[in-house]
C-alpha cells in the first residue's frame, strides 16, 4: 500500500517535470503579449487566440501590428513538412523492414560490418557535410524539391529503422515462416503474409521515432531549401516581429507543430510498448 | 530429383531475396553518403576554405596535427564529455527507474506513458529557445517556483559553475523519455515466468532485479545509451541558443567549436579534420558500447 | 516491383516538373527584421508596380543566416540575386568572387555622389579604402541607447539625483554620468536596475558593446595603422574601459550576463531597467505599441556616451552594424538584380523608404528634418553615424572576434578579472595576426 502510493507520488512527480514547460509554452501561447514576460509569471490569464488566428492568415491585421509583413508562411510549410516527414518515415520504415528481415533470416555475408557502416552514417557531425550535401543536390536538380528531402531524411533515418526493425524481426519465431514455406508459400509470401503482420507493433515504433527525427529537422530544411519545400521548423524559429521574439506566436506554432506527432503516437501507443526491442549485432 | 529442383530455385531465390532486400538500403546509404563522406575527407587534407579561397592546395595531415595540437580543443572535449556523462548518466537512471514505475498496467497508463514521451517530439531549437525562457533569472518560471519555496534565485544560465548543468537539465528533460520507452519495453518483453519460479524460491525482491530484471534489460538499456551518447556528443542547438558557449567558454563544447570552425572562421579543411577526429571518437566509443552489450548478452 | 518504381519516377517527374516551370522572379535572402520586412513591403508595392518584376524574399532568423549565406554562395548556387549581406561577410565573400564587382556601374548608373559616403564604404568597399565597391548601403545600422523619458523628466527623481550627484538628471554625455543615472536608477528591492545592457557570449554581444567604451577611453584594438596589438589592447587605459564596463554588472539585472538584443528590449518592455542597450534596427520593438504596451510612448533614445580626454574633447564612438545589397556572382537574374539596385537608389524610393520607419542612404535625406522625426530613435541614430568605428576588418575578423567574446564575457561573469582578460585577448589576437602574417 505504501509502495503503491509512493508510486503514484512518483509517477505524478515526473509527469510535472516533463510537462510543465510544455504547459508553458502552451499557454504563452494564448497569452497576450505583457502577459507573456510578468513577473511574477502568470499562471491564470485573460486568454486570446490572436497568435492562432495570425498564424493561419486569418487575421494578418495583428501580425502587422508585430512588425511581421505578408504571409504568413506557416500553413503552406506545415503542409511541406507532412508531405516530407511522412513520405520520407513510410520510405524508410519500409526499407528498413526489408532489410532487417534479410539480416535476421538470412546468412548475409560481412553482416556485422553491414550493420556498423550502416550505424555510422549518422555519426558525421553535419556541420561538415552541409556544403557538400548542397553541392550535389544541385548537380542533380533537387535544390528546394520535396523529393530531396524525402531522400535526405530517409538517409538520415535508415540506420535507425534497420537496427530497430532488425531487433523486432529477430523477436519472432521462425517457425511460422517455415511453416508456411511447408505449406507452400514462396519467401516473398510468407514475408508478406506471415512476417508483416507480426511485425506490425515494430513497425508503428520505428515510424514514430522516424517521424520525430524527420519532423523536427532544422538545419538541412533550411540550407536545401528557398521557398517551395521548406518545412516548418525553419520558419517557427524565424517569427520575430519588431521586438526580437514573438513568444506567442512562436509557441502557437509550435502548439500545432506538435499536435499531429502527438496524435501519432497515442494512436500507436499499444504497440509502442509492446514489442520494442532493439537488435543487437551478435558476433 | 524434384526435391533437387525445388531447392534450386529455392536458393536462387534467397539470393535474389537478399539483394532485392538489402540492395536498396545499402544503395541509398552509399550513394547519399559517398560524395559527402569522400568531400570532406579529401578536404581536411587541403586548405580549403569556403566562401573565400579560390584555389585549394593539399597540405597532408596539418590539419589534423593543428586540430590535435590545440590545448582548447582537449578543454572542448573534456567539456562535452562532463555533459555527456552528465546528461547520459541521469537520463539512464531517471528514465529506467521511470520504466520501472511504469511496468505495470494501471488506469490511464496508455496516456500518461504518451504524455511523457511528448518532450522529445519537439525540435532542438525550440526546446532551447523556450527553456532559455524559462530559466531567466528575472521573469522566469524556474525561477518563480523555487522562490515559492522560499528559495533563492538561481543564476541558471549565467553562472559559470551551473551553466553546463543547466544545459544538462534541459538534455535530461528531453531524453529520459527516450531512455524510459526503451527500458520499458524491454521491461515488457521479460516472460513473467521467470518472476513466478523466483517466486517459488523465495527470492526477495533485490535478489530478483539484480538476477532477473537487469541481465535480460541490460542489452536494451546500453543500445539506449548508444544512441543517446552518439547524439549528445553531436549536441549543438542547446547549446548555441541557450548559452551560445558562454559565458567564457566554459559550455563550448565540441560540436560548438567545429561549428565556429566551420561557419564562422570558414577553415573548411580544419573543421573537416576535426569532424573526422569526432567521427574516429564517436565510433571507438559505440564499439566499447557495442562490446559490452555483446557480453551482458552472452 | 516494377509498378512502385514506375510510380517513384512518376511522382519525381512531377516535382522535377514544378522546378521547371518556375516564373522569372527576384530572389532576395534578408535576415529576419523589421528593416528587411520594410524593404520587402516597399518592393512588392513600388518595385514590381514600377518594373513588372516579381520580388521574394527568403527572411532567415539570425542564428542560421551565416550558415544559410555560407553554403549558398560556397555551392556557387542560384537560388538568390541579391543577399541583404552583413558587412562582415564582405571581405571573406569578395575574396571567393561571390559579390559582382559595381564599382564603375554605379558611377554610371546612379547618381553615386549622392550616397552617404561613409556608410557606402562600410557596406560596399573591399578592400577597405581601395575605391572597388561590391554592394550599396542597405540598411544602416548602429547601436543606440534607450531610456525611460517618463523618470528623467520626474521632478521627484530630478531633485533626488541632484541631491545626490550635485548635478542635474538628463541624457548623460559621458560615461561617468551614465553610470551614476545607472547607479541611481538601481533599486534591487522594487525589482528595478539602472540598465540592461550587452555582457553576452551569444553572437557579437559582447563586442559590440564593449568596443565603443574602450575606444573612447583612449585604447584600441592594435597600433594605430598597424597590427602590433600587446600594449595597445591591453594598455592602462584599455584595462580601465573593461573594469568599467564589467562594473556596470553592479546595475544590470541579476543573470543579464546573457543578454543581448532580444533580451534588452524584453527587460525594458516589463519595465524591469531604465535604460537598455539595443541596435537601432530594433528600436521599433521600443516603440511599438503592441510590443512595449506599457512604456511605448515612455521612451526616449541616445547614443553612446564618451569620456572626455585630457584636451577637454569628448571622444564619442558607436559600433557598426547593418547590411548592405550584394549582387550574386552566380545570380541567372542579373539585369534584374542591378534595376533592382537603382530602384533603391533612387531618391523617391528613398523617401519612402525614410517615411516607412528606414534610414535613408542618401547624404541629404539623412541629415533632413523628415528623417530626424520620422521616428523617435532617429535623431540618436543620425548623431551616431558620426562616431561609427569598426572591429577588425580583416579575413581573420571571426577568429579574432571569438577570442573577445570568450575572454570579454568571462570577465563580465566574473571568472576573471579585467586585467586578465585584456592580457589573454591580447595574446591571442597576437597569436592569430602572428599565424596570418600580419605580424612577424
Amino acid at each position: 500500500m505504501v509502495w503503491k502510493v509512493t508510486k503514484s507520488i512518483l509517477i505524478v512527480l515526473a509527469l510535472v517535470f516533463f510537462l510543465l514547460p510544455i504547459y508553458w509554452i502552451v499557454a504563452t501561447s494564448f497569452k497576450q503579449w505583457p502577459d507573456i514576460f510578468a513577473i511574477p509569471p502568470k499562471f491564470t490569464f485573460r486568454g486570446t487566440f490572436v497568435h492562432y488566428l495570425t498564424l493561419f492568415n486569418i487575421r494578418p491585421e495583428e501580425a502587422a501590428k508585430f512588425g511581421q509583413v505578408g504571409k504568413s508562411l506557416f500553413p503552406p510549410r506545415f503542409l511541406n513538412s507532412i508531405v516530407i516527414a511522412g513520405v520520407s518515415t513510410a520510405l524508410s520504415v519500409a526499407l528498413g523492414t526489408f532489410s532487417a528481415y534479410a539480416f535476421s533470416r538470412f546468412r548475409v555475408r560481412g553482416e556485422n560490418d553491414l550493420l556498423f557502416f550502416i550505424l555510422s552514417t549518422r555519426m558525421l557531425p553535419p556541420v561538415v557535410v552541409g556544403i557538400p550535401f548542397f553541392v550535389v543536390y544541385r548537380a542533380l536538380g533537387l535544390i528546394d524539391t520535396h523529393i530531396g528531402l524525402i531522400l535526405l531524411y530517409m538517409t538520415f533515418n535508415l540506420s535507425f529503422s534497420v537496427w530497430l526493425m532488425k531487433g523486432f524481426i529477430d523477436e519472432i519465431p521462425k517457425e511460422f515462416e517455415e511453416a508456411a514455406l511447408v505449406d507452400g508459400y514462396t519467401r516473398f509470401e510468407a514475408f508478406f503474409k506471415v512476417v508483416l503482420p507480426q511485425a506490425l507493433s515494430g513497425i508503428a515504433a520505428t515510424a514514430v521515432f522516424c517521424l520525430i527525427a524527420a519532423w523536427n529537422e532544422f538545419f538541412f530544411a533550411l540550407i536545401l531549401t528557398s521557398e517551395r519545400a521548406r518545412t516548418a521548423p525553419p520558419s517557427i524559429a524565424a517569427i520575430q516581429g519588431t521586438s526580437g521574439i514573438n513568444w506567442g506566436q512562436i509557441a502557437a506554432g509550435v502548439t500545432v507543430f506538435l499536435l499531429p506527432v502527438v496524435v501519432f503516437t497515442f494512436l500507436v501507443r499499444k504497440y509502442l510498448a509492446r514489442g520494442l526491442t532493439f537488435g543487437v549485432i551478435k558476433r | 530429383m524434384k526435391d533437387g529442383a525445388k531447392l534450386y530455385r529455392k536458393e536462387i531465390s534467397e539470393y535474389r531475396m537478399k539483394l532485392l532486400f538489402i540492395g536498396p538500403t545499402i544503395l541509398v546509404l552509399i550513394v547519399m553518403n559517398i560524395f559527402p563522406l569522400l568531400w570532406s575527407l579529401g578536404l581536411s587534407f587541403t586548405n580549403y576554405s569556403s566562401l573565400v579561397s579560390r584555389k585549394i592546395s593539399f597540405v597532408g595531415f596539418a590539419n589534423y596535427a593543428k586540430v590535435l595540437s590545440d590545448p582548447l580543443i582537449w578543454r572542448y572535449f573534456q567539456i562535452t564529455a562532463r555533459l555527456v556523462v552528465v546528461a547520459v548518466g541521469v537520463e539512464f537512471l531517471l528514465g529506467f527507474g521511470l520504466a520501472l514505475l511504469l511496468k505495470e498496467r494501471f488506469k490511464g497508463w496508455g496516456l500518461v506513458t504518451t504524455l511523457m514521451l511528448i518532450p522529445m517530439m519537439l525540435s532542438p531549437v525550440v526546446v532551447g529557445l523556450f527553456w532559455t525562457f524559462i530559466m531567466d533569472a528575472n521573469f522566469g518560471l524556474l525561477n518563480f517556483l523555487l522562490s515559492l519555496f522560499g528559495l533563492r534565485r538561481v543564476l541558471w544560465l549565467t553562472d559559470p559553475k551551473i551553466a553546463l548543468y543547466s544545459i544538462a537539465l534541459v538534455d535530461i528533460w528531453m531524453w529520459t523519455p527516450f531512455v524510459m520507452l526503451i527500458s520499458l519495453t524491454g521491461l515488457l518483453a521479460i516472460p513473467q515466468s521467470l518472476y513466478e519460479a523466483a517466486d517459488i524460491d523465495m527470492a526477495s525482491f533485490w535478489f530478483k532485479f539484480r538476477r532477473i530484471t537487469l541481465p535480460l534489460v541490460s542489452p536494451l538499456l546500453i543500445l539506449a545509451v548508444l544512441f543517446r551518447v552518439i547524439d549528445a556528443f553531436k549536441m549543438f542547438d542547446l547549446v548555441f541558443i541557450m548559452t551560445g558557449g558562454g559565458p567564457g567558454d566554459v559550455t563550448e563544447t565540441i560540436s560548438m567549436s567545429l561549428y565556429r570552425l566551420a561557419f564562422n572562421k570558414f577553415k573548411t579543411g580544419e573543421s573537416c579534420a576535426m569532424a573526422y577526429i569526432i567521427l574516429i571518437l564517436i565510433i571507438a566509443l559505440s564499439n566499447l558500447l557495442i562490446r559490452w552489450i555483446q557480453r551482458t548478452r552472452a | 516491383m516494377k509498378r512502385i518504381l514506375g510510380l517513384v519516377l512518376l511522382v519525381l517527374v512531377c516535382f522535377s516538373g514544378i522546378a521547371f516551370a518556375q516564373e522569372k522572379v527576384l530572389s532576395i535572402l534578408c535576415g529576419e527584421y523589421t528593416p528587411g520586412h520594410w524593404i520587402y513591403e516597399l518592393a512588392q508595392q513600388d518595385f514590381t508596380a514600377k518594373t513588372g518584376i516579381q520580388v521574394k524574399f527568403d527572411f532567415v532568423a539570425w542564428a542560421q543566416y551565416t550558415d544559410k549565406i555560407l553554403v549558398t554562395l560556397s555551392a556557387h548556387d542560384s537560388s538568390y540575386d541579391i543577399i541583404v549581406g552583413d558587412s562582415q561577410l564582405l571581405g571573406a565573400a569578395v575574396s571567393g568572387g561571390h559579390y559582382v564587382e559595381l564599382t564603375d556601374w554605379l558611377r554610371e548608373n546612379i547618381a553615386f555622389d549622392k550616397l552617404a559616403p561613409r556608410p557606402q564604404k562600410l557596406y560596399g568597399e573591399y578592400p577597405p579604402d581601395s575605391g572597388r565597391y561590391y554592394g550599396v548601403s542597405a540598411v544602416l545600422d548602429v547601436p543606440i541607447i534607450a531610456y525611460r523619458k517618463d523618470l528623467f523628466e520626474d521632478p521627484g527623481e530630478q531633485a533626488a539625483f541632484r541631491a545626490k550627484y550635485g548635478y542635474d538628471l538628463k541624457v548623460p554625455e559621458t560615461w561617468e554620468e551614465f553610470r551614476d543615472i545607472a547607479e541611481f536608477f538601481t533599486r534591487p528591492e522594487k525589482n528595478f536596475y539602472g540598465l540592461a545592457y550587452w555582457p553576452a557570449k551569444t553572437f557579437d554581444a559582447v563586442t559590440m558593446g564593449f568596443q565603443p567604451v574602450l575606444w573612447s577611453f583612449g585604447a584600441d584594438y592594435h597600433a594605430p595603422g598597424g597590427y602590433e596589438v600587446e600594449g595597445y589592447l591591453n594598455s592602462e587605459a584599455g584595462v580601465k574601459a573593461l573594469e568599467f564596463y564589467v562594473g556596470l554588472m553592479k546595475f544590470a539585472p541579476p543573470g543579464s550576463e546573457n543578454y543581448y538584443w532580444n533580451e534588452c528590449t524584453q527587460a525594458f518592455s516589463q519595465g524591469l531597467v531604465a535604460m537598455a542597450f539595443q541596435w537601432g534596427s530594433w528600436a521599433e520593438g521600443f516603440v511599438n505599441p503592441a510590443t512595449n504596451p506599457q512604456y511605448y510612448d515612455k521612451v526616449g533614445f541616445f547614443p553612446f556616451p564618451g569620456k572626455r580626454a585630457e584636451d577637454g574633447t569628448l571622444r564619442r564612438f558607436a559600433s557598426h552594424g547593418g547590411q548592405g545589397l550584394n549582387v550574386v556572382t552566380y545570380s541567372k537574374n542579373i539585369d534584374a538584380a542591378y534595376e533592382f539596385i537603382k530602384w533603391w537608389c533612387d531618391e523617391e524610393t528613398q523617401k519612402k523608404y525614410m517615411a516607412m520607419g528606414g534610414v535613408p542612404i542618401l547624404t541629404d535625406l539623412l541629415h533632413s528634418p523628415e528623417f530626424l522625426n520620422a521616428k523617435p530613435y532617429n535623431k540618436a541614430m543620425a548623431e551616431s553615424f558620426q562616431y561609427v568605428k569598426d572591429f577588425w576588418t580583416i579575413p581573420e575578423y571571426a577568429a579574432l572576434l571569438e577570442v573577445t567574446q570568450k575572454y570579454w564575457s568571462a570577465a563580465c561573469a566574473g571568472m576573471m578579472s579585467p586585467k586578465e582578460a585584456m592580457d589573454a585577448v591580447a595574446k591571442e589576437h597576437t597569436a592569430i595576426l602572428r599565424e596570418a602574417g600580419y605580424l612577424k
